[in-house]
């Protein structure tokens, strides 16, 4: 394992001196294209770690993704000043004295714990194929199985996985998707009064209706997903070899199809209705959504399956925001394309 | 290679050196090569499609040797910098774009178990990689300082990013129904018959080929989505001002990138390495039971197998080149969004259906006395979730034998019965199952 | 490794071929990597009057974070660490940065169509 030293020395100095010349450039392009190979240096730090998956996502979705939209931005806000502003002295003094301190305390505190600084054996064949297995292990804790390398056994299934995080952090990113395209909408103003023919419309257009159907129809099936996926999910997890200890969870919980089936016609039931009342009264579809939501979440509570009924409740939590958001936030009537307002 | 290099008398850390070195030269002579070939390839395959001849004198017949010729004559060549160029992203960007081509290779495997890395997320690793070259074009796009190269680059910056997802989407398929994003399993699962390949699983893998393949050549900018270098009105696009090397260096990316995105193709939907028919199998030197040297011939095959595999997708690709007119931008965004990223989606979720019920496919028709993909993942997964394998073995080894014959008798065609389903005492049997095991 | 040792003295100790310089990484050096990205970060939140700066410089932070949960994830470097949570971690992290950027990124672009500058200095006042 020595020889790896050397690679961790290339990528780390890489890395930082990739950083520092970032903070160094005047020119925000150059900054850019700095940050990008430092961010990419770093993915290489990740894949001596051993986690190849989170070096493969670091170079998928920070360097190709986010760094791309950065650039992007860097374009179209580039003018000669922007590209290079300069700083004073009194901000690079008022900037490195904290952040030299910073790196001091941290560095020191890093290098001062002796559990951190100890040199790990080389490790056994045998754990090395086990761990390098990283990938599939991370797909199994998403879905809410967490397994540590070489695991198996009754502590494999006692761990929590990753499932509610996972739920969030997916209502997160629409919330910021529809938060991003609506703050970077270009505005536009009526300059003239509404032709007849327009201001004779319905106040919601037809397409603004279809689209709280495809939300209800969204909720509806996250109902049922959430009412009959549990099932799928641990016996998918269980033919796919999970440990015994989810067997027995299985049939702790009652998960058999008898006990969903009434509640989970009624919660069907409750948020097809609601789905019709949607495409005609809006205030009244939501609320009989919420109901049909309530339904299935007190059903998981009342079988046990706690940590999915507190999945349920986020996720229609964030749909019923959605949903809100949406009703506020639509115009009243669809208006001709005008002047740019800047 | 690393084991081989150390009982040469190597220190370790000179034994890693060297087999990366070694590595990374022979890929470095794929990727060269490949471009070499395909220049002049290129040449006569748009030529004939022309009703020409395209180059004939340079190296006597069919004028094999013209891209040697135009390396050496762009090698001559002046290397300009513009006077309104950013100098230092202007030099490097060309690098930028070629280093990303290539370092996909590094988790490309050409045979079983023959890649440079074995990493178990390789597809994504590719993907991943591929999205990075986008960055070369647009440095260099920025840094010439003319409004041609500033176009072509916006224009690929926005092709690309929006590329990525369907393109994505539709490795997705491929790495479910296999259960891994290991190319190195995705190909080894594919052996056999070809009808075992997963082009041929079910109607909607049939279907996401042709997406993948559209959207794979979007996302290298081969016509007709080249809009990044649109010679009709931009000149050339973003590498208007580079010439001599550095002009070299974005072209030899473009053809990597092509080559790669062959490559990928063939092994997430045709095989991989695998032949048509199993001719290794049938002489028993696929498993290397015949005798190491017997396995090395068929892993060479196979490496063979791989790379006509991609020579036929990177023909396909000049062929659409010059049979097709250039999209236009509003276009080439609205293929992406309108219609290969609902087709995708939906023949995501129509593959994991075909599966999740169990519905026919082609090779339950077909011999498979090596064992159908389903029988191959089972044996995968009985292995474990964990320890599946051991980092860097070659796969072929690692899975147990193919079943007897017998035993493979006893098996009906759709395969619901496995050959050990018998033997081994299955907990899998006491729960209700959501899918129906072949 | 002893707690009261100085950096140097970490990175040098014990011959060229046995332990010293060519050991394997431990924590420790990551997590120096990942203190100097955090300074640098830091330094350029402060210093850059860009507002596109300013959100590199996050990204640096953010990468920073990254590094510190990967390592201390690692199997290979601290096992019996954060297992299989620091790599989660970190990829929560790298995605939620992706979301960051998105609205940072909305945000720069509707100041910069309202003031036609993306000047951090003149973002002053609470009236759009």
């Amino acid at each position: 394992m020595d020889w790896s030293f050397l690679v961790f020395l290339f990528f780390a100095s890489l890395t930082c001196g990739f950083a520092l010349a970032a903070l160094l450039a005047q020119n925000v392009v150059r900054m850019a294209f700095f940050l990008i190979l430092s961010l990419g240096a770093s993915s290489g730090l990740f894949f001596l770690a051993g986690a190849e998956f989170i070096g493969a996502m670091q170079l998928m979705i920070y360097v190709g993704g986010t760094l791309v939209l950065l650039v992007f931005g860097v374009m179209l806000t580039a003018s000669d000043a922007a590209v290079t502003m300069r700083s004073s002295v009194s901000d690079w003094f008022f900037a490195c004295v904290p952040s030299g301190a910073i790196f001091i305390v941290l560095a020191s505190s890093a290098l001062a714990v002796p559990r951190w600084n100890e040199r790990q054996p080389a490790p056994s064949p045998e754990f090395v194929a086990a761990a390098n297995d990283q990938t599939s292990r991370l797909g199994l804790a998403l879905l809410g199985l967490r397994l540590e390398p070489g695991e198996e056994g009754p502590a494999a299934g006692a761990r929590a996985g990753y499932l509610f995080p996972f739920e969030i952090v997916s209502i997160h990113l629409l919330v910021a998707l529809v938060g991003a395209a609506h703050l970077a909408r270009a505005k536009r103003r009526a300059i003239t009064p509404l032709p007849e023919s327009i201001a004779a419309q319905p106040a919601m257009p037809a397409w603004y209706r279809y689209l709280f159907n495809v939300l209800g129809a969204l909720a509806a099936s996250k109902t049922a997903l959430y009412l009959f996926a549990p099932q799928t999910l641990f016996e998918t997890a269980v033919a796919y070899g999970a440990p015994p200890s989810v067997a027995s969870e299985l049939t702790t919980l009652n998960l058999s199809f008898e006990h969903w089936r009434l509640p989970g016609a009624a919660a069907v039931a409750v948020v097809a209705l609601g789905l019709a009342l949607l495409r005609f009264h809006k205030v009244s579809g939501l609320f009989v959504e919420t109901l049909g939501f309530m339904i299935v979440i007190v059903q998981f509570w009342y079988w046990g399956a706690t940590a999915t009924a507190q999945m349920a409740a986020v996720s229609w939590l964030g749909l019923t925001m959605l949903l809100t958001a949406a009703f506020f936030a639509l115009p009243e009537r669809r208006q001709p394309v005008a002047e740019v307002v800047v | 290679m690393v084991e081989a290099f150390a009982e040469w008398g190597l220190p370790i850390w000179a034994a890693h050196l060297t087999a990366a070195l070694a590595k990374a030269f022979l890929l470095l002579n794929v990727v060269a090569v490949g471009t070499l070939v395909f220049i002049w390839m290129e040449r006569k395959v748009s030529a004939r499609i022309q009703d020409r001849l395209g180059p004939t004198r340079v190296g006597g017949k069919f004028g094999w040797l013209q891209s040697v010729a135009d390396g050496v004559k762009l090698l001559t060549k002046e290397d300009v910098t513009p006077a309104t160029a950013d100098p230092l992203l202007y030099k490097l960007a060309p690098y930028v774009s070629f280093s990303a081509a290539f370092a996909a290779y590094i988790a490309l495997p050409f045979s079983a178990g023959w890649s440079a890395v074995a990493m178990n997320c390789a597809a994504f690793y590719v993907l991943a990689v591929l999205g990075l070259e986008v960055f070369g074009v647009i440095l260099g796009g920025y840094a010439s300082g003319s409004k041609w190269s500033l176009f072509g680059a916006m224009r690929e910056a926005a092709q690309v990013v929006s590329y990525e997802a369907p393109l994505a989407l539709c490795v997705v398929i491929p790495a479910y129904l296999c259960g891994s994003m290991d190319l190195h399993v995705i190909g080894e699962m594919q052996a056999g018959w070809f009808t075992n390949w997963l082009i041929f699983h079910d109607p909607f893998t049939f279907v996401v080929f042709w997406v993948y393949f559209t959207c794979a050549v979007a996302s290298v900018n081969r016509a007709p989505f080249d809009l990044a270098e649109a010679e009709s009105e931009l000149v050339a696009g973003f590498h208007t001002e580079y010439s001599g090397l550095r002009w070299s260096l974005f072209y030899m990316a473009e053809y990597g990138s092509m080559t790669l995105v062959s490559g990928l193709a063939a092994i997430l939907f045709f095989g991989g390495w695998n032949g048509p028919i199993p001719i290794f199998h049938l002489l028993g030197w696929a498993d290397g039971s015949a005798g190491e040297g017997l396995h090395f011939v068929a892993l060479l095959f196979g490496a063979v197998n791989f790379l006509l595999k991609c020579t036929l997708g990177v023909i396909a690709m000049m062929w659409l080149r010059w049979s097709l007119p250039r999209l236009r931008i509003d276009q080439v965004l609205t293929t992406c969004l309108k219609y290969c990223i609902p087709i995708a989606a939906v023949c995501f979720v129509g593959a994991t259906l075909w599966d999740l019920f169990g519905a026919p496919f082609v090779n339950d028709l077909a011999p498979h006395p090596y064992g159908t993909r389903a029988n191959v993942r089972e044996r995968w997964t009985d292995a474990g979730t964990v320890a599946l394998r051991p980092a860097g073995a070659p796969l072929s080894s690692g899975l147990p034998p193919a079943p007897s014959a017998d035993s493979m008798a006893a098996a009906s065609f759709d395969g619901a019965t496995r050959p050990d389903a018998a033997a081994e005492p299955n907990r899998r049997a006491e729960l209700p199952t959501i899918r129906r095991i072949r | 490794m002893t707690g009261d040792a100085s950096p140097i003295s970490i990175l040098l100790d014990g011959s060229l071929s046995g332990g010293g310089l060519l050991a394997a990484a431990t924590t420790g050096h990551y997590l120096v990597v990942g203190a100097a990205l955090f300074a640098i970060g830091l330094a350029c939140v402060i210093v850059k009057r860009n507002l596109l700066g300013v959100l590199m410089g996050l990204e640096l932070l953010l990468n920073a974070s990254i590094v510190n949960f990967v390592a201390l994830g690692s199997p290979f470097v601290q096992p019996g660490g954060l297992g299989l949570d620091g790599s989660l971690c970190a990829a929560f992290a790298i995605v939620l940065a992706a979301a960051e950027a998105a609205v940072v990124l909305a945000i720069v672009l509707h100041f910069y169509n309202a003031h036609a500058s993306i000047d951090v200095d003149r973002a002053d006042d609470l009236k759009g």
